[in-house]
């Protein structure tokens, strides 16, 4: 009797494989429902007055930018369409080229501006310490910004923020694991008593729903909260004065493009539970014959 | 003194920190903000000291012909090749128009980014191999565990092949298992872990635990 | 090379170091080649899959080097010591340190004592066990360790008992259904005061689950009972979510080998994609490989 052991896995793979490459080329794309911690992510955003600042702290990388960089870009159309000025920082080195690329395509179009509208702060080592030492004191552990190495005094939206987050309304993250938004939560959200958003990897998603909405005010899990939140900044998107139309035009790319992965990811999990299913039933038939 | 000096280190680094936690006071941030800087400077240290074990190991092997040598000597080339273009353009001695991170922008989005992603990007397989191979529902935590999972994935996903209301049906049932079950669950491991990390975090600045020190 | 400069489309550059421009061509088959060679890895280890791997770390440590060895040390140590130095010299100068103002030649030898703790972590390298890397080594385990100990005791133990009180008769019963515009039975009272008492007393359970202190009777037994069952449903979760983040990284990859099959990296035909090139080169190599070792056993 052949156990289910005994089949090359690279089957598996191939049937993987096969499965989303062939998808991908179908092209079949689908609307979702909205969560509330998604649509609270998004109210917490659409809430605040024009001319907050908020403090946005790019902490992915490579591996985890297919969950968390469309969530990212969609982000950043919200609080530049709504003039919500942004300190961008930084705990994971990886990030920092993802800020500077999407705030640069993105946020022009708004007709924002470097220094006034938006700042990159860049990396700083540490994890928690890192975080900690942003929550005290942000001259301190940022004296120039990372764009061009220009003193920190000397950038006008920086005059408004001070130590311990003052001036700062919101803290969100793109939180790809350790360190992340639980770090936030633990170095800010208590100590300086915070609103916090967060946009994490699937992975991580489990865990915030012991801290919503308590310690957290929203946030998108992985490719689904990151379809849904498209969704919703795609929608409002006609109601913005905007100079450039190609940076929206890709926005509702990157959204159609997650609702049409959404399809594949339906497949692919339809996959694994019908592998689930197989390997039981073959492995509970051998044991049957077996006795 | 061998001992003794590091401990006092720990415990005086450890209450300074913990006393800025409880004092708003000025010269208490003050400390806060300059010990957070020292601990920031000497995890990047730490990691500079990472690196030289890689090329330690790295050129023992290639002067030993060990069967990886080759590779290991590109590990090296790419190694010294981005780390010198880096230091060239940190301290400004190339420069391209497109902004002083340039080339490492470059070799970061074209060399780095697909390797990374990539690499993560396997694991879809492997999980597809191990849901075959070796999730089995031998008794009821494990069978309670797959049929959440499997519950879990549908209402995650739209459901375009099936009519809406069984769409709706698993988005409500992986809803209430996230937001109530799964919430208590999560709520009762990062208590159990936050106990164990006071317990551990005051026997450091205590300077009772001191494993850390050992050779 | 001429001619494959003549076939490209204007728009895509053979080489270009704008990031904000299109991918230029010799990226677009380098970044083709190493995605395909790590994937070779699901047939077997094999040199492709090796040389991605090798240069992956390479460029990887190199790429994290430097920027720990900016923002990590030139910028808090060489940077901030020389914004210290300029005002050193003045009557009556401060310094700035988190708002209190500090006299300029204490911060600054301050953080010459930090550069010095940072080179004896450095000796470490040369001589394992010596006693200088234990120092910088201690500052950072009292400094991790307290941040540690109060930040995520008040996250993890103060504010999050403090969101387990939840009420048994929820107010604003019409703002709570799990989709928005749904009506379900999810905004009914009974509904939240069920699915409330669910969370606190699956934390006890769950919580209880993990006492050892005495010795587990019957009660115990069947309270730890009702805990195995809630963390299970939560390892379920998270197992469907990993599923969820796994396939989502690999439709990321897929997608951008289509992008990159766009005819302006093809020489302008639809097929002769790097994509495609580049897998039959490597299955191609791979299986001459696998055909000559099967010749060389066989005989």
């Amino acid at each position: 009797m052949a156990q289910a052991t005994d089949l090359d896995r690279r089957w598996i793979f191939l049937a993987m494989g096969v499965l989303v490459v062939g998808l991908f080329a179908s092209g079949v794309s689908s609307p979702m429902p909205v969560s509330r911690y998604v649509s609270d992510y998004y109210d917490t955003i659409e809430a605040l007055p024009e001319g907050s600042v908020v403090m946005l702290s790019a902490d992915f990388d490579p591996a985890s930018a297919a969950e968390l960089f469309p969530t990212y870009q969609a982000t950043i159309h919200h609080l530049m369409r709504r003039g919500i000025r942004v300190v961008n920082v930084a705990t994971w080195p990886a990030a920092p080229p993802y800020t500077r690329k999407a705030f640069d395509a993105i946020a022009p179009a708004y007709g924002r501006e470097y220094g006034t509208d938006w700042v990159e702060l860049g990396f700083k080592p540490g994890d928690d310490v890192a975080m900690a030492q942003i929550g005290q004191s942000i001259r301190t552990t940022y004296p120039r910004d990372d764009r061009d190495g220009t003193a920190i005094d000397q950038l006008p939206l920086m005059s408004e923020v001070g130590d311990s987050f003052e001036g700062i309304e919101l803290l969100l993250t793109m939180s790809a694991g350790y360190p992340g938004i639980l770090e936030w939560i633990a170095q800010a959200g208590g100590r300086y008593d915070m609103t916090m958003l967060a946009a994490t990897t699937a992975v991580q998603t489990p865990d915030l729903f012991a801290y919503y909405p308590t310690q957290l005010a929203g946030f998108c899990g992985g490719a689904t909260g990151a379809t849904q939140y498209l969704q919703l900044v795609a929608n409002s998107a006609g109601t913005a004065t905007i100079m450039d139309q190609a940076p929206l035009d890709e926005l509702l790319a990157v959204k159609e493009k997650n609702q049409k992965r959404m399809v594949i990811q339906m497949w692919g999990h339809l996959l694994i539970i019908a592998l689930i299913v197989l390997g039981n039933v073959l492995y509970f038939r051998g044991r049957k014959a077996v006795a | 003194m061998k001992r003794e000096i590091p401990i006092a280190l720990t415990v005086i680094c450890g209450l300074l920190i913990t006393w800025a936690f409880f004092s708003p006071s000025e010269l208490s941030q003050a400390v806060n903000v300059e010990l957070t800087a020292w601990a920031s400077i000497f995890f990047a240290v730490a990691f500079l000291l990472g690196i030289g074990n890689l090329v330690r190991i790295s050129l023992k092997q290639i002067s030993a012909r060990h069967p990886d040598w080759p590779y290991k000597a590109l590990l090296m080339l790419m190694l010294f090749g981005y780390l010198s273009i880096g230091l060239l353009e940190i301290h400004g001695v190339i420069e391209s128009e497109y902004g002083d991170k340039a080339y490492q922008d470059w070799i970061y989005e074209r060399i780095f980014k697909p390797l990374q992603s990539t690499m993560f990007a396997l694991l879809a397989f492997y999980i597809a191999s191990a849901a075959f191979r070796a999730f089995r529902a031998r008794s009821m935590e494990a069978t309670l565990l797959l049929t959440a999972g499997a519950l879990v994935m549908l209402g995650q996903v739209p459901l375009p092949i099936a009519p809406p209301e069984v769409g709706a049906f698993f988005a409500r049932v992986q809803g209430f298992l996230m937001a109530y079950v799964n919430a208590a669950g999560q709520s009762a491991i990062i208590m159990g872990a936050a106990l164990g990390t006071l317990a551990t975090g005051l026997r450091i600045v205590l300077g009772l635990e001191r494993s850390y020190l050992s050779e | 090379m001429s001619s494959m400069l003549a076939l490209q489309d204007a728009a895509t550059p053979f080489v270009s170091l704008d990031p904000n421009g299109p991918v230029d061509i010799i990226g677009a088959w380098l970044m083709c080649f190493l995605t395909l060679s790590v994937f070779s890895f699901l047939y077997k280890d094999n040199p492709f899959y090796k040389v991605a791997e090798h240069v992956f770390v390479g460029v990887g440590t190199a790429y994290f080097a430097l920027q720990y060895y900016k923002e990590g040390i030139l910028e808090p140590v060489r940077d901030h010591m020389y914004d210290i130095a300029e005002v050193m010299g003045e009557p009556g100068a401060s310094f700035s340190l988190g708002g209190y103002d500090a006299d300029p030649t204490i911060a600054f030898i301050l953080r010459a004592v930090a550069a010095i703790f940072g080179l004896m972590l450095l000796t470490r390298l040369f001589s394992p066990n010596s006693w200088a890397p234990r120092w910088p080594l201690a500052v950072m385990v009292g400094v991790y360790s307290a941040l540690k100990l109060t930040g995520e005791t008040q996250s993890k133990l103060v504010l999050q008992t403090k969101g387990l009180m939840k009420p048994l008769v929820p107010e604003n019963v019409g703002e709570v259904g799990w989709f928005p515009d749904g009506v379900a039975l999810e905004s009914t009272p009974l509904f939240l005061t069920i699915a409330n008492a669910i969370v606190v007393i699956g934390v006890i359970c769950a919580l209880s689950h993990f006492l050892f202190t005495w010795k587990r009777g019957r009660t115990l037994g069947a309270v730890s009972r009702v805990g195995i069952i809630v963390l299970m449903i939560t390892f379920g979760s998270m197992f469907g979510f990993t599923v969820l983040g796994r396939i989502a990284l690999l439709i990321e990859r897929v997608n951008e080998l289509f992008d990159l099959s766009e005819p302006d990296y093809a020489f302008g035909t639809p097929f002769l994609s790097p994509p495609v090139i580049l897998t039959v080169l490597i299955a191609g190599t791979l299986t001459l490989f696998a055909l000559q070792r099967k010749e060389g056993t066989d005989s």
